[in-house]
């Protein structure tokens, strides 16, 4: 795995959910199993939604999956992430 | 006689004083998260949506709910009754009511009444405070409501209604009840109860600060529609509310410390356990009422039970008004009651004593057995002077 912080990565994996209730959700059972993961804006090539999003390592696509399918957290899409952007940059507009 | 100390015993109104963590939570919120939660992408915001996803997740589990999507933030119960009602009842639909309820429930309903949207059907209670239960079968099967609103605990006597038995005979309207008085004070599950709504607020026995409530929806069912709309942080791009939970019914920047103190006062609740506020709440009542119970110039309304009932007991005195009584007990003893109609004319014209209403004593978890030691002996010498 990638040793760099996750916003630093080369290619990561964003996932898109529906509210921040489901991000908060997100952080407390990816951080309950272990899985290393940001919480960062949606990105606004993604979305223009004004919404947070969970940020994971390209090699824990599958694994973020299960963990938020397994607890009923909808995914809303799920985004390979390339070249590094600063998420700090992207501006919410909200 | 002197006064030494404060004695509160209107904890039906509100629970005090609240727990050293619930005052803690409440300033450490302001002092380190008191940002708008989900509107931004900055630390503060972050950590002002972590802490209200926690309390909604305390609050979920309290009660036993799978999903904290569910469980919706709201003023308090007031609100929450409003919500459920205004939000669920339509042109040409029924109201199955009980004639114990506060005017929580009574003036939105009267309101939409008056506007023509509902017919309201009430079932008499006894005057101890005890529902119907055969004269609500036959009201639910003679207007096939769509909503059946039910105090679960009474504000004025402490009545407990037993939900399974009304669950038993709704048939297929969705029940709402308001959970004012029983939630903290008496165990609730709601994943093993078929209630609909449940009308909750965190400022009695749930021990948080006045500004917290919320009302908790059973999964599936139509939508209700929201009391307040505006923004949420969510599909800022659109003008509609979003659709889904809890952002659909919770417009608006909301309560964030108040709700941290709220998930303080609700993890103090935890760790006396309700089973054992509960008993400890029946022994108090138990004491005052044996001791009223044996003046012969006092009434005492309700069960008279404490298996019966909440820690709430209302009395009237022969010679003198509720207020009068009120009133010696706070300046003679710094004894806090509360008097009058307790906002729930309909609970005391069932019980017989509309107009004048009664003296309300309600105790809670921080109440020991000198503070009704205290008001006995105060009613003794009010009797007697």
């Amino acid at each position: 795995m990638d040793s760099l912080p996750l916003e630093k990565q080369e290619k990561t994996f964003v996932f898109v959910l529906y509210s921040i209730h489901n991000v908060m959700k997100a952080e407390k059972v990816l951080k309950s199993q272990g899985v290393l993961f940001d919480t960062i804006p949606v990105p606004k090539d993604i979305s223009s939604d004004c919404g947070m999003a969970i940020l994971a390592a390209y090699g824990d696509r599958d694994r973020v999956r299960d963990v938020l399918e397994e607890q009923g957290i909808e995914i809303k899409g799920i985004y390979f992430r390339t070249p590094v952007r600063t998420p700090g940059r992207t501006t919410a507009g909200c | 006689m002197e006064r030494s100390r404060t004695v509160y015993l209107d904890h039906a109104a509100t629970s005090f004083p609240k727990p050293e963590k619930v005052i803690r939570a409440v300033v450490d919120h302001l002092e380190k998260d008191s940002a708008s939660p989900g509107r931004s992408a900055h630390s503060l915001s972050l950590a002002a949506s972590r802490s209200l996803f926690e309390a909604r997740e305390t609050i979920a589990e309290f009660f036993h709910v799978d999903d904290s999507r569910n469980v919706i933030f709201t003023r308090n119960v007031t609100e929450s009754l409003n919500l459920a009602l205004r939000g669920i009842l339509r042109k040409g639909d029924h109201v199955v009511t009980t004639s114990m309820e506060h005017n929580s429930v009574m003036r939105p309903l009267r309101d939409l009444e008056a506007g023509g949207v509902v017919q309201v059907t009430v079932v008499s209670s006894s005057r101890e405070g005890f529902l119907d239960i055969q004269g609500l079968a036959q009201a639910v099967k003679a207007t096939k409501p769509k909503l059946l609103v039910v105090n679960h605990a009474s504000n004025v006597t402490g009545t407990l209604v037993d939900l399974d038995r009304i669950v038993e005979v709704k048939g297929p309207a969705r029940l709402l009840v308001d959970g004012a008085q029983s939630a903290g004070s008496i165990p609730i599950r709601l994943d093993s109860l078929d209630v609909d709504l449940f009308a909750f607020t965190g400022h009695k026995a749930l021990q948080g600060p006045q500004g917290t409530g919320g009302l908790i929806l059973k999964p599936g069912g139509e939508p209700l529609h929201p009391l307040i709309q505006g923004g949420t942080g969510s599909h800022s791009e659109f003008e509609q509310q979003p659709d889904f939970l809890p952002d659909r019914l919770e417009g608006g920047t909301p309560n964030g410390c108040g709700f941290a103190g709220l998930a303080a006062g609700i993890r103090v609740v935890e760790e006396k356990g309700v089973a054992a506020i509960r008993e400890h709440e029946k022994e108090l009542t138990g004491r005052l009422l044996e001791a009223l119970l044996a003046m012969e110039r006092v009434h005492v309304f309700g069960p008279r039970d404490p298996d019966e009932q909440t820690a709430v007991v209302s009395i009237q005195v022969d010679g003198t008004s509720p207020s009068e009584v009120g009133y010696r007990f706070d300046r003679e003893f710094g004894i806090c009651v509360r008097t009058g109609l307790h906002c729930a004319p309909a609970a005391h014209r069932t019980i017989g004593t509309f107009p004048q209403g009664t003296v309300r004593i309600s105790m809670g978890m921080t109440n020991t057995t000198e503070d009704v030691e205290a008001a006995i002996e105060a009613l003794e010498w009010i009797l007697s002077h």
